[in-house]
């Protein structure tokens, strides 16, 4: 994990936008599992995401949608990064994920691979694409990550 | 920098800009004022702005209302017509339509519960014969845009009115010519249309001002969809009647500086002329077209040389990204389905496009 690396950064975005792990048909999610949105008005970016809440851990997490490199790749690696943990330590990575995508004070600690989207704040057009997956996600799970 | 989004929105010429600036710095003042000089300067001035388009597309000036743009134009048409129309009409769209000329009508079928028919075939840019052919006794409306602001086709007004007046002689017809008034002479006396629209930033003038066409009978006819200052004639504590037309479709101040540079737009415009206009565009296009030809993978969507739009996609790789791409190396595109949601019904591509525009 070199993320210091272009072409490493590169590999792994593509990666995950040719070959999403948790991509899936939403018709092939069970019932008990919640839901969240996100569509934009300007592109067609239009992601929903589906996570699996037990004794407040998320045991699952999965995505379904059409969007861009930096879109899909986020959410996958978002699905991957959540999984197990309570809602208050998702809060928290959402929080300090946004912060980064706005060019504000985070920690890097916290938000596992989605560092690889650090250069996404110069890039002012995109901000959006990476924000996608978190806001279907916090809105499934009902986390306000507005404040 | 290489500005190809002229679909989304023109660039502006310093004359349009000049008017803008003159009209804030010089006579800045109310169009409901009319106690001084510079207020009736400001007024002639938007009489002499409405006069112009007016005379653009061969109406005349008490047929044309200001608005915001051709979306408020198709939601205070779509509105204004409600107390015409009763549960189980027909109303006839398009997949190619534009979300103004599409949720309006959505909102009129859950409202009164019209039926919405929306025409069109896989695989196939929509024409004339796609509303001609889903025209039922029952049809009351067909609200239609006569060129497509992503995929580039284009039909005859005139003809589609002609042919579907020998199926019900009584149908309204809606013309959304947002985006072919910039590429071909719209005229509403010689098509027949009942009521048209469009936006004046597509055609060199500034955001924020839109226009809408109603024939003088029709238009009387509508509902406003907005009440206040400006748009009333007599009130008292419990009613009130409409000020004449287009001052009852005007309530409130309206964009008067918008409205200022769009007759400095439209004189832009006649100095250049639909001709010349037309062959700019395709040298345009058609240097577009030769030079993607050359670079592999690129799949044409709208390679026909008169359609207005080059609409194309990158094998495996999203529209947005491609026209991210092209952002850094400064060529401005617009990427997606540009507002027109059901698009994927003709082309079956629901990601949508890269589009470069004229």
């Amino acid at each position: 994990m070199d993320f210091n690396n272009t072409e490493f950064r590169r590999r792994l975005l593509i990666q995950h936008y040719e070959s999403p792990e948790n991509k899936t048909n939403k018709k092939k999610i069970p019932k008990n599992y919640k839901s969240g949105h996100y569509g934009s008005s300007s592109c067609i970016d239009n992601i929903n995401v589906f996570t699996n809440l037990e004794n407040n851990n998320v045991t699952d997490a999965k995505f379904d949608g059409i969007a861009c490199v930096i879109s899909t790749a986020s959410t996958d690696l978002i699905c991957n990064l959540i999984k197990g943990k309570t809602i208050k330590q998702i809060e928290k990575i959402a929080k300090n994920y946004i912060n980064m995508l706005d060019g504000k004070k985070y920690n890097a600690k916290i938000i596992g691979d989605l560092i690889v989207f650090d250069g996404v704040n110069k890039q002012q057009n995109r901000i959006n694409c990476a924000k996608s997956g978190m806001i279907a996600l916090c809105d499934s799970l009902k986390i306000n990550i507005n404040d | 920098m290489i500005y190809a989004d002229s679909a989304a929105t023109s660039l502006k010429p310093q004359c349009v800009i000049d008017a803008v600036i003159d009209y804030y710095s010089k006579y800045s003042t109310n169009s409901h004022s009319t106690d001084s000089d510079i207020a009736i300067k400001t007024n002639s001035m938007i009489d002499d702005s409405r006069k112009k388009v007016a005379k653009f597309i061969n109406a005349l000036p008490n047929e044309i209302a200001f608005t915001s743009g051709a979306t408020e134009s198709l939601n205070t048409i779509a509105n204004g017509l409600i107390h015409l129309l009763k549960k189980d009409d027909e109303i006839i769209i398009s997949y190619g339509e534009h979300s103004s000329n599409l949720l309006p009508w959505i909102r009129l079928k859950d409202i009164i519960g019209i039926k919405l028919v929306i025409c069109g075939k896989n695989n196939s840019m929509i024409c004339e014969n796609d509303f001609v052919e889903s025209i039922t006794p029952k049809t009351k409306i067909i609200a239609f845009s006569d060129s497509s602001n992503l995929l580039g086709y284009s039909f005859s007004t005139e003809k589609l009115i002609k042919d579907a007046k020998k199926k019900n002689s009584k149908i309204i017809f809606i013309n959304d010519c947002t985006n072919s008034i910039q590429h071909k002479k719209i005229d509403v006396k010689k098509s027949g249309v009942d009521f048209a629209c469009f936006s004046m930033h597509k055609i060199f003038g500034p955001t924020g001002v839109g226009v809408t066409y109603g024939k003088h009978n029709l238009i009387e006819k509508i509902d406003p969809m907005k009440f206040g200052g400006g748009m009333v004639d007599e009130v008292d504590g419990n009613k009130f009647s409409y000020a004449k037309i287009p001052a009852k479709f005007e309530g409130g101040t309206p964009n008067i500086a918008g409205i200022i540079g769009s007759g400095a737009a439209i004189d832009f415009f006649n100095s250049i002329g639909y001709s010349q206009i037309s062959k700019y565009e395709k040298k345009l296009k058609t240097y577009l077209i030769n030079k993607l030809k050359d670079v592999k993978h690129i799949n044409h969507i709208s390679i026909n040389k008169n359609n207005l739009m080059c609409a194309f996609n990158f094998k495996n790789i999203y529209p947005q990204d491609l026209a991210s791409y092209l952002n850094k190396n400064n060529v401005i595109v617009r990427s997606g389905v540009s507002c027109v949601k059901l698009q994927h019904k003709l082309t079956c591509i629901p990601e949508g496009f890269v589009r470069a525009s004229f």
